[in-house]
């Protein structure tokens, strides 16, 4: 299969799980497709080396939430990332839970929620987080921990059992 | 999976399918288009800069009070050691993933505004300014987002001295470090919905919007696939001397005695272009290929004589023109690049993503 084809393919089986981390990631629907794409953009005129590598899937992630990061930090859009999250009134009577925890972690910082979207939405290891990440399995242990200790403070989510898995 | 996995599996919606690959393989395509005659339209800069340095004298090795030369990412392979208060940067660098390392060159002079180029972690770059009084700001980025495309500086003046450093970023976004004797925070506010533009326009916290000119400072081009430039020099640094500045870099040779480097380089090279011009073509499979086009190949409308013929150049459609791609040996023929010769205002059209 020449490159062009396997780029075909890959976009078209793997756009619609992309867009899901990039939705995690960025916090809506618009910006998640401009960062699925513009990681897309990025892995083609490297797709021969990239799929002959690691594969498509670590690339086109490190390239999605570097620039997840890199977007918020030059994007003045006045979003501020909170180790404490604040009252949700609204949605703690809500009894979907996913929503509840969803807002949540679109409240992290950017890196514990690009975390969190690896390991928990993605089904990363820690290893492969680590590696989309570019950090230290040790660092991904750490964002987490922090992550989770975050979501536990959260009101309508302290009933719920947040235990990080190894992996 | 645990149940924060099930839960965030179902919270987070499943989405349908919204990208096409074919239009995703054609923008990328034109992409590249666009790139490569920015790339090549970056000769008339070249030239602007070239016709400009003439007029004040300098030496190859000097960068001279007010010139209009700027360095180049190669500059930092001869990268010293910045003087103490100026190793870290000036002013707010805040948590950015690049932070000075301490070694750089000397750039230019502003008016009494002094330009650096340093190294930084992370496989960044930094630019410094300092002011007279100590006074400045420092802005770093990532090298690999500005390997592909040139990098922009603004500098806004109020009574003499800068109060705006921004960095207009390859993909459309612009760093902004508010800097100088009236702010004390750097912010990224600024979003440029192209890749090239002649204007930026400025806003955020403590800012009064506003729309400014984009200088060109042209970095070198880069191959796609290419590493990122060696940022620290391996042998031994000393302490900057004043009014030193950026070397008189030499493009490498072939066997047949062809020059051949970056065109982007060319002003670090008293404007001179190599012989051999790197580029991305395509090959005979349609596959995207580096290697070399020959500047004598190349449209003659590309090399203006003045700024006028330049400013004349980047205003007229050039007819696209498919030139041969050579490997570095000059002779073997690899693929085929099209000069897209569009005017530069037309390549600001292109969105960013």
């Amino acid at each position: 299969m020449d490159a062009t084809e396997d780029f075909r393919q890959y976009v078209l089986g793997r756009q619609r799980a992309l867009l899901r981390t990039a939705w995690l990631l960025t916090g809506d629907r618009g910006s998640a497709e401009d960062l699925v794409q513009t990681a897309l953009l990025r892995a083609w005129p490297h797709w021969s080396r990239i799929s002959a590598g690691e594969g498509p899937d670590a690339y086109v992630r490190r390239v999605m939430v570097n620039k997840a990061i890199d977007w918020r930090r030059r994007r003045w859009n006045g979003e501020v990332p909170t180790e404490q999250l604040p009252e949700l009134q609204h949605l703690v009577p809500d009894p979907d839970l996913p929503q509840i925890l969803v807002a949540a972690v679109r409240s992290l910082p950017a890196r514990q929620r690009a975390v969190v979207a690896l390991r928990y939405l993605d089904d990363l290891s820690e290893i492969e987080t680590a590696a989309a990440l570019g950090c230290a399995v040790g660092t991904v242990k750490s964002q987490t921990a922090k992550a989770l200790a975050t979501l536990r403070r959260h009101p309508g989510l302290t009933n719920l059992e947040l235990q990080g898995s190894t992996g | 999976m645990n149940e924060l996995a099930v839960l965030l599996d179902q919270g987070v919606p499943e989405p349908q399918v919204f990208l096409d690959p074919a239009d995703l393989l054609r923008r990328a395509r034109r992409r590249r288009t666009l790139r490569r005659s920015g790339g090549l339209i970056a000769v008339a800069s070249v030239a602007v800069v070239a016709s400009v340095a003439a007029l004040a004298p300098s030496s190859p090795h000097t960068v001279a009070p007010g010139a209009a030369a700027s360095p180049t990412l190669s500059a930092l392979d001869h990268a010293v050691a910045l003087p103490p208060d100026l190793s870290g940067g000036v002013g707010p660098v805040g948590s950015e993933p690049h932070q000075p390392t301490g070694l750089g060159v000397l750039a230019k002079h502003v008016g009494q505004t002094t330009v650096y180029l340093a190294a930084a972690t992370g496989d960044g770059v930094c630019l410094i300014l300092r002011n007279s009084n100590g006074s400045g700001a420092t802005s770093c980025a990532a090298v690999a987002d500005l390997l592909t495309t040139p990098l922009s500086v603004v500098l806004d003046w109020a009574d003499g001295r800068p109060v705006y450093m921004a960095i207009v970023m390859p993909d459309g976004y612009t760093t902004l470090t508010i800097g100088s004797d009236t702010a004390a925070a750097a912010f990224n506010v600024a979003y440029l919905p192209a890749i090239r533009s002649t204007h930026g326009v400025i806003s955020g916290p403590r800012v009064e919007s506003r729309k400014v000119d984009l200088g060109p400072y042209p970095l070198p081009s880069a191959r796609a696939g290419s590493s990122p430039l060696p940022l620290i020099p391996t042998g031994p640094v000393s302490a900057v001397p004043s009014g030193s500045a950026v070397a008189d870099l030499r493009y490498p040779v072939n066997a047949y005695g062809m020059t051949y480097g970056s065109l982007a380089d060319a002003s670090t090279h008293g404007g001179k272009a190599p012989d051999l011009i790197a580029a991305s073509g395509l090959d005979n499979t349609g596959a995207y290929v580096d290697g070399y086009i020959k500047h004598a190949d190349m449209p003659a409308e590309a090399e203006p004589k003045n700024p006028a013929d330049a400013a004349a150049l980047m205003a007229r459609a050039i007819p696209p023109k498919s030139l041969l791609l050579y490997a570095v040996d000059g002779t073997t023929v690899i693929g085929t690049f099209t000069f897209d010769g569009r005017p530069a205002a037309a390549t600001g059209t292109a969105t960013a993503h």
